[in-house]
């Protein structure tokens, strides 16, 4: 752990190991890491799904759908959250699976849906 | 919760994806959100290109009084050509001969999609995210870009609020270009700052088959 203070004379607390829970999973800044792959794919359409169906749900209007006036079902930081709280797993899944996750946990955690209705629908799907 | 996460098998069977499949149709079902808002959204996402990132710069390298304009305020700036990016601040960052600027999101991958599209997978991966901040100079190299050593390097790391864009410098070469023909030598890559845009007349189409007379 390291400290000084910034150009504003704020005190910064900088973690310097990568094992402690100060520094989260998707916190990599500055850490050694292999050869960049230059390899791209073009964005799908569950992906493309995924990002719109959570940009409408952060929508403060949105829970009058279902009786609750005023209130928005999906946040961004709530989204990456859940991403972050993947721990190691969180560097095995793709941008856009972690963000399919997330969503979901988020509607489960506000009991938007729940994960035995998710389950059963999931059995449905090819 | 019953549902696997990051399970190697359920991932190489699209489990991601029928996640995503049943997510979406029982929000439908509850009312929640309509087939026709998702393909809204989508369309909307996918209109998005870094042509748009493109046309600011050549705008901004053929009238300086829009250019100081953008420097001052990028969000204003781009919204004069009918770019809207909501809230989000803009911070618009210009190559010099001396200062070459290349943009991140260590944290996340955070990125001026109005302005860009969608962000490359290496923009998103952990090894562009960890090492562009501690070895830009190298990250640069396995990009194809190789900066004189009296060139400053400056990492601009993007945050949930505070998105980047690089301005790159003008190539030589281009006196009496259109605002067309400059907007077509910058590339997305030249907008994050892993590249930068030279001038390059079109490529002249490749010929399909040798000339007649002239095969073997």
């Amino acid at each position: 752990m390291t400290s000084h203070e910034d150009s504003r004379g704020a005190a910064v607390v900088r973690d310097t190991g990568t094992s402690t829970p100060l520094r989260g999973p998707h916190d990599v800044g500055g850490l050694p890491a292999g050869p960049i792959s230059l390899d791209e794919h073009a964005t799908t359409e569950w992906e493309y799904r995924c990002w719109a169906i959570a940009t409408l749900l952060r929508d403060p209007m949105r829970g009058a759908r279902i009786g609750r006036p005023g209130e928005a079902l999906a946040g961004l930081d709530e989204s990456r959250r859940h991403g972050e709280e993947l721990g190691d797993r969180y560097v095995k899944l793709a941008y856009g699976e972690r963000a399919v996750h997330a969503l979901t946990r988020m509607l489960v955690r506000r009991g938007v849906l729940d994960e035995a209705e998710i389950a059963a629908r999931l059995a449905s799907i090819a | 919760m019953n549902l696997p996460v990051a399970d190697e098998a359920v991932k190489d069977s699209g489990y991601y994806r029928r996640l995503q499949a049943a997510v979406e149709e029982l929000l439908i079902l509850k009312g929640i959100v309509g087939r026709e808002e998702i393909d809204r959204e989508v369309a909307i996402m996918e209109a998005r290109s870094y042509r748009r990132g493109a046309a600011v710069v050549a705008r901004a390298w053929v009238d300086p009084a829009y250019r100081a304009r953008l420097l001052a305020d990028g969000a204003g700036a781009v919204r004069e050509l009918g770019i809207e990016i909501g809230a989000l601040h803009l911070i618009v960052v210009e190559n010099t001969a001396q200062l070459h600027n290349v943009i991140v999101c260590t944290l996340c991958s955070c990125y001026p999609r109005a302005l860009l599209g969608m962000p490359p997978d290496w923009y998103k991966n952990i090894e562009y995210r960890s090492r562009v901040v501690r070895e830009p100079r190298a990250v640069l190299a396995e990009f194809g870009l190789a900066l004189a050593d009296d060139v400053a390097v400056r990492v601009h790391d993007s945050t949930a609020d505070m998105r980047y864009l690089v301005l790159p410098q003008r190539p030589e070469g281009t006196q009496g270009w259109s605002e067309e023909q400059l907007l077509e030598i910058v590339s997305r890559d030249a907008l994050v700052g892993v590249a930068v845009p030279v001038a390059v007349p079109a490529a002249p189409p490749s010929p399909a088959s040798p000339a007649p007379g002239l095969a073997a």
